[in-house]
């Protein structure tokens, strides 16, 4: 069906806002390829342009005063942005579908859950009331939900939060889509819950074979659940590579940075490293590298010329002007790391095991 | 500062005995904030309300000490009662039963004015930088307004007792001469011709009923005037000051012009009480208006406040350009930075943060737990830093307590709290956190909890994580674990385990070594 094994391919894809403030180049051409039954994660901090890329995806940009000014987005061979907005809507809740961070607001409070969920199967799997109705408490049963027959009759505030959450990757899932996009799923939840509904989404992906986007600001979320990592900062894609080279070897100044900056609780550390300053303002970005006033590696060719987007490795791209140079940095500091600080973090998770 | 808790921690009495050789800065006894919900009387039956009383118990009975220059980190899921406690210690949440020590006061018996004088040892910083800052209010006098608030007090509390004192005595002398002064004049001769007229029993008995309404007129008088004296000599409050004394000048100066008028042979004000009435309060207004004008004008005059302000803006690392800016010219991080100086305004010794980097993003956490890192050596400041990011936690606290369900269930040292968690719960709470290190994820186990905390309107009995506790026996439906000390200053609520058996995985099935000690206590 589609070529090369992938379910998405996104191609210089550029989303602008035009506000009274200027234009917002929210994306502002990316690329990247998911392959089928992997996971991507989209790292980014707030405004770097992680959620418009993948509502782009599904063609939900609110038009005016957003517009995808160009590009190729292809789901399965087929480019989304050439189809009609009729054909669109097959693809979006059927095929593609999506997890939104909050669920108290995602959810109608309004109608009852069995009816939110009986929606999906009734509009694009055609199921008749009873069918839905049976669906719909064997989609709350899979992501959990106890006693799914009497409480799939109730209304959304009736359930706690990581419930609302499983009920709506209950409805992302009821007609088994090829491609699952969750926006931040777990930001508004307690850890245990969040421990609760990674595994749950975990669990989901090996046993339905769903490509997965998680796209979320926490790097300990992705680094456990996905294959691979892009990093984002003001629209633009600043590093892109597997998930376990990304964190080793970073090959950017401002991935490293974001790094350094969560607190690792299974060591000691002293002073936090701080990235200093704020995120741009997108409608008014500096010349040159959108980094450059907050990077620690700038020089005066940062704030002059945008960085080219290097190739590292087959699959490893970095963008800025001394990416080779950062990459080999971080890949030395990894290979003098000390073997005892693996070790130790080892031993501790042998210490979980034990329990 | 990583190295130093630990050493602290050596000399560190138990933390739940008092006087010992290191002073609690806050001791907190027993605390509990229970929220009525209502129900369960007749009316509620009759008008279809809940058939039960329900009550909230958001903190349950906490006990922990907090010593001056640590930071002492709160976590637990959202609704374990953690930012409620936090609230409860400043008092912006009522305190059902309990105490607080402060410096040998007790925060929750405290009256409201004396509580207030006390907010300024005892600051506040909150979560939510977009909700806590006034939207109409500049950056500068957003900071500016607890320094001016202080200075005010301040000035009171300088002032010696028995200035105040006199500033009354005086304010009403002056009230009472004024006073007794118009009384004679008008209402003698107007008791003398009622009398006159009535006559008989009837005309003393109004005239007296008159003489009496004047007397309390008169009376009101100086008192408000002593009010006056005392503002202007004691609390320098400008606005009601500047009001009465200009209505003062209305009233006698309707006194002048009529005397004016009266030279020059016109009798203009036959009434002269309404002339005085309408241009007292004319003026009264005035000056209301007038002292709310110039207050401002007074502050940049004086400039002392606004000096104060940008010196905190730079401590907290904003530029002092943005002192006339509104708070939604500014990002997050900014804001929270404009919180935490709000705090600092009345340099106080106790900050309470409740989640402040929660709706921050990840650098801008880091920036921000940074700088409070910096702040506390620089002003030796004690915090009691809420969250429900345990790295976050991990990271700034010397000592971490974990709250479940309005009780304390573990307190220890950070670094101990993280690698040997006791209680079952803090064990899967500290398993659940995401590891920025794909390695680590992929080896480790997480001990996934069933299900959610259960509502705190009907917690379960005994220890309240049975519900959800992989160890569960029957004894903990029954038995409410105390919060035991474990190993050295490592407390823990949790009836499996004990001094002798600290280990939960290595305790034999059924058996409960810690019964005997939450026996004891419980019978207490």
């Amino acid at each position: 069906m589609s070529r090369n094994g992938n379910i998405l391919e996104v191609r210089d894809l550029k989303t602008y806002f035009y506000t009274e403030d200027g234009t917002v180049k929210a994306v502002d051409g990316i690329s990247f390829d998911l392959k089928r039954g992997e996971t991507l994660g989209i790292v980014g901090e707030s405004g770097s342009g992680k959620s418009v890329t993948n509502l782009s995806i599904i063609r939900l940009i609110p038009d005016p005063p957003g517009r995808i000014v160009s590009g190729e987005i292809i789901f399965d061979g087929q480019d989304v942005m050439a189809l009609p907005t009729e054909e669109v809507r097959k693809i979006r809740g059927k095929r593609i579908s999506m997890i939104f961070q909050d669920p108290m607001t995602s959810l109608n409070p309004f109608m009852r859950i069995s009816k939110q969920l009986m929606e999906l199967t009734r509009l694009h799997l055609g199921y008749n009331k009873s069918q839905a109705y049976e669906h719909a408490i064997k989609m709350l049963e899979t992501v959990g939900i106890p006693d799914a027959r009497s409480r799939v009759d109730g209304y959304p505030h009736e359930f706690s939060g990581g419930m609302r959450q499983r009920v709506m990757i209950a409805m992302a899932l009821s007609c088994e889509p090829e491609l699952l996009i969750a926006d931040e799923p777990t930001t508004a939840l307690d850890v245990t819950i969040q421990a609760q509904i990674l595994e749950l989404i975990k669990k989901l992906k090996q046993e339905t074979g769903t490509s997965v986007i998680l796209i979320t600001h926490d790097l300990g979320v992705v680094a456990g659940m996905t294959d691979h990592i892009i990093v984002m900062y003001a629209g633009k894609v600043f590093e892109q590579a597997p998930t376990n080279e990304l964190f080793q070897c970073p090959g950017n100044p401002y991935t490293k940075g974001l790094l350094r900056s969560v607190p690792d609780p299974t060591s000691e550390q002293g002073a936090l490293y701080q990235i200093p300053g704020l995120p741009p303002d997108v409608a008014h970005l500096p010349p040159g590298c959108p980094f450059a006033p907050r990077c620690e590696r700038a020089e005066e060719i940062c704030t002059r010329e945008f960085p080219p987007f290097v190739q590292l490795t087959s699959e490893h791209f970095s963008l800025c002007h001394f990416a080779e140079e950062v990459y080999a940095k971080s890949c030395k500091e990894r290979d003098e790391r000390p073997a005892s600080a693996s070790a130790g973090a080892v031993a501790a998770s042998e210490n979980i095991l034990d329990i | 500062m990583s190295t130093e808790p630990a050493s602290r921690n050596q000399q560190q009495p138990p933390p739940l005995e008092l006087g010992e050789e290191r002073e609690p800065l806050i001791a907190i006894r027993d605390l509990k904030v229970h929220f009525d919900l209502g129900g369960g009387t007749a009316i509620d039956n009759l008008l279809g309300g809940s058939a039960v009383h329900k009550v909230v118990k958001a903190v349950d009975g906490v006990t922990l000490d907090i010593y001056p220059g640590e930071t002492l980190g709160l976590v637990g899921e959202s609704g374990c009662g953690k930012s409620t406690l936090g609230r409860a210690i400043l008092r912006l949440t009522e305190p059902t039963s309990g105490h607080v020590l402060y410096h040998g006061q007790d925060l929750a018996h405290l009256s409201e004015s004396e509580m207030r004088e006390q907010r300024k040892n005892l600051q506040m910083i909150f979560q939510d930088p977009y909700a806590s800052l006034n939207p109409r209010m500049t950056v500068g006098q957003i900071i500016g307004e607890p320094i001016e608030t202080f200075h005010s007090n301040l000035a009171a509390e300088q002032s010696p007792k028995w200035l105040k004192a006199l500033g009354v005595v005086a304010g009403v002398a002056a009230g009472g001469f004024l006073g007794f002064k118009y009384l004679m004049r008008y209402s003698v001769p107007y008791f003398n011709s009622l009398n006159a007229s009535i006559g008989g029993w009837v005309g003393w008995l109004v005239g007296g009923l008159v003489f009496l309404l004047i007397t309390a007129i008169g009376l009101l008088i100086s008192l408000a005037l002593g009010y006056l004296v005392y503002h202007l000599l004691v609390r320098k409050t400008l606005r009601i000051g500047m009001a009465l004394l200009l209505g003062l000048v209305g009233w006698f100066g309707a006194g002048a012009i009529n005397k004016y008028l009266e030279s020059r042979g016109k009798e203009i004000a036959e009434d002269l009480t309404i002339l005085r009435v309408f241009l007292s309060s004319l003026f009264f207004v005035g000056g209301w208006l007038l002292a709310y004008k110039i207050k401002p004008s007074l502050r940049t005059f004086g400039g002392k406040i606004d000096q104060e302000v940008q010196k905190l803006m730079e401590t907290v690392g904003l530029s002092k350009r943005f002192l006339r800016r509104y708070p939604h010219e500014f990002s997050g991080g900014q804001r929270q930075r404009i919180g935490i100086a709000r705090a600092l305004a009345v340099d106080p010794d106790f900050i309470v943060a409740d989640e402040p980097i929660s709706a921050l993003d990840v650098s801008i956490q880091a920036q921000i737990m940074n700088l409070m890192e910096k702040l506390q050596r620089a002003k030796n400041l004690t915090y009691l830093f809420i969250s429900h990011d345990l790295r976050a936690i991990r990271h700034v606290s010397d000592r971490v307590a974990v709250m479940y369900l309005g009780k304390l269930v573990e307190l220890a040292d950070a670094k101990i709290i993280y690698d040997e968690p006791l209680m079952p719960y803090t064990k899967a709470l500290i398993s659940a956190v995401p590891v920025p290190d794909p390695a680590v994820e992929a080896t480790r186990k997480r001990i996934v909890l069933e299900g959610d905390v259960p509502s705190p309107i009907n917690p379960p009995s005994g220890c309240r994580f049975h519900t959800r506790c992989p160890y569960m026996i029957e004894a903990c439906k029954e038995v409410v674990p105390p919060l035991a000390e474990i190993k050295p200053n490592h407390f823990a609520a949790c009836i499996r385990i004990s001094p002798e058996e600290p280990y939960i995985e290595r305790v034999a099935p059924g058996d409960a070594p810690g019964l005997r000690d939450a026996q004891r206590v419980i019978a207490t």
